[in-house]
Formats: C-alpha cells, sequence, structure tokens
C-alpha cells in the first residue's frame, strides 16, 4: 500500500576547470540535497521510494554533462545503519529520523 | 519502512526558508538543509515560515501543521488530497443517514472500549491485592459496556457508553501511575487547558497524531470534518477524531512509557499562572523523539490479520473505512490494540 523505502548512497565527481564546471557542481550538489543528506563532500545518503528515485536520476541527468560528469548512485541492500561503519567525526542525523529545530 | 520524515520546529526564533528550491531552517545560528522530497509534514511548534517556503510545501505535497503547546490544533494545510468525489458523495451520505452513522459509530466505541480493556487487564496483572480485584472489575465493566452497543439506537446512546467506559479508564490510568509521584497525579481528564502533566502529556500527543490522522484521511479522499461517531459541528474535524479513537490507546501507552521510565519528569512541565499546565519547551525534543522512535513499533491487527508499523496505521485505516463507504467492505475493521 505504503512504497517502500531505499536507502541509497549518491556520489558524484564533477570536474572543476571552468566557470561552468562550477556552476554544475553547485547544481548536482543542490539537486542531491533536495532529495538526502550530505554525509561527506560529494557523498548524499538518500532514502527514496522508487518512484523518488526515478526522478533523482532524472534531474541528475538533467545538469550534469554526461562526457565529463560521473554520479554513481549506489543501492544498498537495506537500512543504511546496518550496513554502514562511521570512524571520526559522524553526521548530526541519522536517516529516517525526525528533524528537531 | 517510511521513506520521508517529519521536520519538527520547535524555536520560535527558528526560520523556515528556501534556499536553491530546497527547504532550510536557520536556527540557533545554524542553517540545516532539509530535503524537500524527504519530508513528510511540517509540525511547527514555533517559528516562522517564508511565504516561499509554504509555496514550496504546498506544490511539494508536504502537509504544514501548527498545534499550540496546550495541544490545540492551529491548523493544517497543504499535502496530498486524494480520492473522487463519489466517495466524498458516499462518505456525505452515511454521516447523515442516522442508522448507518451509528453503525460505524459503534464499531469505533467498541474498538477503543476494547483496545481499554485490554489495557486496564494489563494493569491488573501488574498489580496486587485490592487494586488488582478493583481494575478487574473495571475490565469486566467495560466488557459489559461493549456488549451492551449493539443494542444502542441512537448516537447520543453511544457517544454515553464511549464517554462512560473512557471515564473508567482514565481512573485506572490514574491509579496506574500512582506510584510517579506528582507527575504522575491524573485525577481526571483536563484540556483546554491541561490541568497537570499527565493531561499536559496526553494532549501534546494526541494533537501529533490528530495531525497525521488529517493528512491519512484527506489523502485517501474521505472529508476530516465529515464524521460519524463526532457530531458533525462547523469547522471540527469529526472524521478524523472519530479515526483518533482507535490511536489514543497505544498514544497513551507511549505517554505512560515516557512517565514509568522518568524520561519526562516533573520538571519537563511548566505551569501557568491560570493553572494550565504544559510541556515546557526543553522538553519537546525528548517527547518528539520518543513519539517519532514508537511510530516505528509494529503492532499486531487481529481484524486484518498482519502486524503493522504504528506511521502506517493512519493511512490503513482511513483507506479501510473508504472502501466500506465505498461498498467494497461490509464493515468497518477498525484497529484494536493488544
Amino acid at each position: 500500500m505504503t512504497p517502500t523505502a531505499i536507502d541509497l548512497l549518491v556520489t558524484y565527481d564533477i570536474r572543476t576547470l571552468t566557470v561552468a564546471d562550477d556552476r554544475r557542481l553547485k547544481r548536482v550538489a543542490a539537486t542531491c540535497e533536495r532529495y538526502g543528506q550530505r554525509v561527506q563532500y560529494s557523498v548524499f545518503e538518500c532514502r527514496l521510494s522508487e518512484v523518488g528515485l526515478v526522478r533523482l536520476e532524472a534531474d541528475l541527468l538533467r545538469v550534469i554533462d554526461a562526457s565529463i560528469d560521473s554520479v554513481n548512485i549506489y543501492r544498498l541492500a537495506g537500512p543504511v545503519r546496518q550496513h554502514k561503519i562511521s570512524l571520526g567525526r559522524t553526521t548530526v542525523r541519522a536517516l529516517g529520523e525526525p528533524w528537531i529545530l | 519502512m517510511r521513506h520521508k520524515s517529519v521536520l519538527y520546529v520547535s524555536d520560535y526564533k527558528a526560520r523556515i526558508g528556501v534556499g536553491k528550491g530546497n527547504l532550510q531552517v536557520r536556527a540557533e545560528g545554524r542553517t540545516t538543509k532539509i530535503p524537500v522530497h524527504g519530508v513528510e509534514s511540517i509540525i511547527l511548534l514555533g517559528g516562522q515560515m517564508t511565504i516561499e517556503s509554504i509555496d514550496l510545501c504546498v506544490r511539494s505535497g508536504i502537509r504544514v501543521a501548527g498545534i499550540r503547546r496546550s495541544g490545540r490544533l492551529r491548523f493544517v494545510v497543504g499535502g496530498p488530497i486524494g480520492g473522487n468525489v463519489l466517495l466524498r458523495v458516499a462518505q456525505v451520505t452515511a454521516a447523515i443517514d442516522e442508522e448507518r452513522a451509528a453503525d460505524i459509530a459503534r464499531v469505533i466505541v467498541a474498538a477503543k472500549l476494547s483496545s481499554y480493556r485490554i489495557q486496564v487487564l494489563r494493569w491488573a496483572s501488574d498489580a496486587s491485592g485490592m487494586q488488582r480485584q478493583v481494575l478487574r472489575a473495571e475490565a469486566d465493566v467495560l466488557a459489559e459496556r461493549i456488549r451492551s452497543l449493539p443494542g444502542t439506537a441512537s448516537g447520543d446512546r453511544i457517544r454515553g457508553i464511549e464517554g462512560d467506559g473512557t471515564r473508567r479508564y482514565f481512573r485506572a490510568l490514574g491509579g496506574s501511575l500512582a506510584g510517579l509521584g506528582p507527575v504522575g497525579a491524573f485525577p481526571v481528564r483536563t484540556r483546554r487547558p491541561p490541568r497537570d502533566p499527565v493531561n499536559a502529556l496526553l494532549s501534546f500527543l494526541y494533537a501529533l497524531a490528530l495531525v497525521e490522522v488529517i493528512g491519512a484521511a484527506e489523502a485517501v479522499g474521505l472529508d476530516p470534518q465529515v464524521g460519524f461517531l463526532h457530531r458533525l459541528r462547523p469547522g471540527r474535524p469529526s472524521l478524523a477524531l472519530d479515526l483518533l479513537e482507535e490511536l489514543r490507546p497505544a498514544t497513551d501507552r507511549l505517554a505512560v512509557r515516557l512517565l514509568r521510565r522518568r524520561q519526562i519528569r516533573i520538571e519537563h512541565f511548566t505551569r501557568t499562572r491560570s493553572g494550565a499546565c504544559y510541556l515546557a519547551e526543553s522538553a519537546r525534543g525528548v517527547v518528539l523523539s520518543a513519539y517519532e522512535a514508537h511510530k516505528d513499533e509494529t503492532l499486531g491487527h487481529p481484524l486484518v490479520g498482519r502486524s503493522v508499523e504504528r506511521w502506517s496505521l493512519p493511512t490503513l485505516q482511513a483507506t479501510l473505512l473508504a472502501r466500506h463507504l465505498r461498498g467494497d467492505l461490509a464493515h468497518y475493521p477498525p484497529f484494536v490494540l493488544r
């Protein structure tokens, strides 16, 4: 009845040699920020439905230059916290938790 | 597992805005970016929202609700609205038909009192001696009240039985909190405003659950104001209050757990000069985290034949009610808490 959730990692490598490159990098980051949360410089954790994943892919394709940039979306086998080992400083909020501000 | 989370804003200095097409909250000198596609709803206990952020929420199907510290709902805006006109007509038709409304009302009250009876029996088995006997007797009265429902002819009679059963249950609840000292003092249910910590906590939690239920009703295509048990009054979310009845026992259980485990204590409440009691701002974080965590709990749903996670219950029950109103289900299968 309700769509199942998938946990994903989105990672990217955007070339930053030109001003146009900078703009693309900002757009990729902004796109990822609409779907999930940044855990490291170019790594985002997202929890999406299947439809959400399709939309994320479409939005990313719109902003990257497929001939230069590289984006990888890793689909995790279950909730990220079961598959993640955090060393050092950890992100503030875990996926699935509420935001309380 | 649900794929969206709730944003609670409690800090009165917080400001929700939009940055690069995404939600962001500025609070305590920091800006937190909130993924717009990852938000199910925004619950405002304080703070401000810019027009751009309200617009983004409405366009993105994010429900925004405002709750007063007393637990009164201020407003609910936005959020997905589903269903079709035929379902709405079926809902109104059933609500203004005394017999059909009473049929649904009886089911709701039976389920609520059944859940209450099971909780009272639990408290009885934890108690001893006189207290245990008193609680067992109350459970028997509740069973008798449930049995008297099929014989009722009018909505007023059904509401009377519901009120009586609820008063008995709350007396038993007060008894089970007696060992907690002043924080657990619960002589009677008071609201508008709540007059003691237990009431303040219950009102707060009920308000959160009411927002869920209003959202679920709208998403399924039901009008939250057209109810069957609660009388129809302008501006009153009667259907949402009807659906909320089945969630109250689980919500009470959460409140009891927070108090018994001393996660919520007397210092977490403030009192106004007029005698009203509210959850202090400092305590909201604890309560909200616990509330969200309890939404992930799995509950048995005997009438549906499988277990469900608490967060999915409002949508499930709203869907079942819609199917009953459309004629797909002969009877509405309510949720009973075991």
